[in-house]
């Protein structure tokens, strides 16, 4: 898929590759990022940070991972480091709530559904939120996160089974 | 069909869809089984709520402008961390050929000094400058 970027890599065009590469993950990027995150301003900071190391170490990337693996690594460190220097900078307060999604007239509110989602573990939180953001795409979900298709699909069915329980035990 | 396996077939449509054969087959066991047809409301009201909730953020329109001017910054900063070793290495050169010129030493030794001081004092200003980095970094 991105033989294309290699190419020029090869052919020492590091710009036109970046400009390429930008241009097919700039989105797939920042919905990651934000997955991780968690609201708007901070997400597009970090996806510029990762963009700019990418660009860094581009012409150092060996093709051992593919590209995509590869910028998502990068991409998903650069969320993990930004939020443990928000955590020690003690700058996210209680009043920061996550970006306003849009939201229609819900079965759940919008405090109910974020709840839910927060009471799951770790990765089936990532998984879930990514899931939706991706247009529910488990392949997509999959290369992000460097995971089995089939694991990601086995974490969904957990994450939404534990769920229902949760409306369960409220009613 | 077992409670289980339909549980299942209903989190693979929210998934990405089945195929007829196993919809029907769903559909007959839902017919028969409240459980699983709560369940199967439960989940679609789930997905519905998450669905409307996760909506995909757009980048700002100014997303590409600041990141060009990070990476022409990054450009600028890479280029500056080369005009010292450039500098030292000139001036060392341009040194040794003055004394080369001028000096009544041999030309051998005066070329012997004169690469020896320019190499010994680039691994010494490099030294010099990772420690200052390091120091930085703490």
């Amino acid at each position: 898929m991105d033989q294309d970027i290699q190419e020029l890599l090869s052919q020492r065009q590091k710009d036109r590759a970046f400009e390429l590469l930008l241009q097919r993950y700039q989105a797939k990027i920042f919905r990651l990022v934000f997955s991780i995150v968690g609201n708007r301003p901070g997400a597009e900071e970090v996806t510029q940070d990762a963009f700019l190391k990418i660009w860094q170490a581009l012409a150092g990337y060996d093709g051992r991972a593919s590209l995509s693996t590869w910028i998502y690594t990068i991409a998903r460190n650069a969320s993990i480091s930004h939020l443990r220097s928000e955590f020690y900078r003690k700058t996210l307060s209680l009043e920061e709530s996550p970006e306003p999604f849009a939201v229609t007239e819900p079965v759940l509110n919008r405090i109910e559904t974020e709840r839910l989602v927060a009471n799951l573990p770790e990765e089936q939180r990532e998984i879930i939120v990514l899931f939706y953001l991706q247009e529910r795409s488990i392949e997509d979900v999959a290369a992000m996160l460097d995971l089995p298709e089939g694991t990601v699909k086995s974490q969904l069915h957990r994450a939404r089974k534990a769920m229902a329980a949760m409306m369960e035990v409220k009613r | 069909m077992t409670c289980q396996a339909a549980q299942e077939l209903i989190l693979e449509s929210l998934d990405g869809g089945i195929d007829k054969e196993q919809q029907t087959r769903l559909e007959s066991h839902l017919a028969q089984c409240d459980v699983c047809r709560s369940f199967q409301e439960a989940q679609r009201a789930l997905d519905g709520a998450l669905a409307d909730h996760y909506v995909a953020p757009q980048l700002s329109a100014a997303f590409k402008s600041k990141l060009s001017g990070k990476i022409r910054a990054e450009k600028k900063r890479a280029l500056q961390e080369w005009i010292p070793d450039v500098l030292h290495l000139g001036g060392g050169i341009v040194a040794t050929g003055a004394c080369f010129l001028w000096l009544p030493v041999s030309p051998t030794t005066v070329l012997t000094v004169g690469a020896t001081l320019t190499l010994g004092g680039y691994v010494l200003q490099t030294v010099f400058r990772f420690w200052l980095e390091d120091l930085e970094g703490l």
